[in-house]
């Protein structure tokens, strides 16, 4: 089953709660769900298919699988080291960005949660796994 | 450990800069390889296919990084 990208139910789930809790927080509600780590779980579930479609489009990306967990922690290391690294230490950014090791954990335990509902959602039909199916690229 | 700190602003502009350059290259030399694929020509070495993936990976990831941050100092005035 091809990966669908900006379409994909992981992708829209993940956004729709990011929305939703920046519209509660607009309206000054605030709950312990959507405070702290909250954003920093969704991450891999909104970013990681926004990559993988950039990839794809210009062509460095030559298939349409899911997305790999090497794509996905790859993304995630290069996130942890500018947001909990680099940008703590850069003046500009230094106000809205912390060096929490927690935020870590946060991106890890989203990226298992996203690898794991990508690998439930795109898994391999009968149909797929035919020996004259046609190949996706 | 103060690289982009020590250059401010101006550092992050030059190092959003550079992995945009940098992503442009990756995907300059992606774009070079399509037709001599389609000429039968021997295809890369597999730890060099393997590397360009991943360096297109982690450039990118550096592009999108830089993204959610301007979207982020967006959103909080900046």
């Amino acid at each position: 089953m091809r990966f669908r990208y900006l379409r994909d139910p992981v992708f829209l789930l993940f956004t729709g709660l990011y929305v939703l809790g920046r519209a509660l927080r607009n309206f000054g509600v605030h709950h312990p769900l959507f405070d702290g780590y909250f954003n920093d779980v969704l991450c891999a579930g909104v970013w990681v298919p926004v990559t993988v479609a950039g990839l794809r489009r210009v062509g460095i990306r030559r298939h349409d699988l899911a997305p790999t967990a090497l794509e996905t922690v790859l993304c995630l290391g290069v996130w942890a080291i500018m947001y909990k690294v680099i940008f703590p230490q850069t003046p500009r950014l230094a106000g809205h960005t912390v060096a929490d090791p927690a935020d870590v954990t946060a991106y890890a335990l989203g990226g298992l949660i996203a690898i794991v509902a990508w690998r439930w959602l795109y898994a391999p039909t009968a149909e797929d796994l035919a020996p004259n199916a046609p190949r996706q690229a | 450990m103060d690289f982009l700190g020590s250059a401010g602003v101006n550092g992050l502009w030059w190092s959003a800069s550079g992995s945009a350059l940098l992503f442009a290259a990756v995907v300059l030399i992606e774009s070079m390889r399509q037709p001599a694929a389609s000429t039968k020509s021997p295809p890369l070495p597999p730890w060099l296919d393997a590397t360009l993936a991943v360096v297109g990976i982690v450039v990118a990831a550096v592009v999108v990084g830089f993204i959610m941050a301007f979207h982020h100092a967006i959103q909080h005035g900046h």
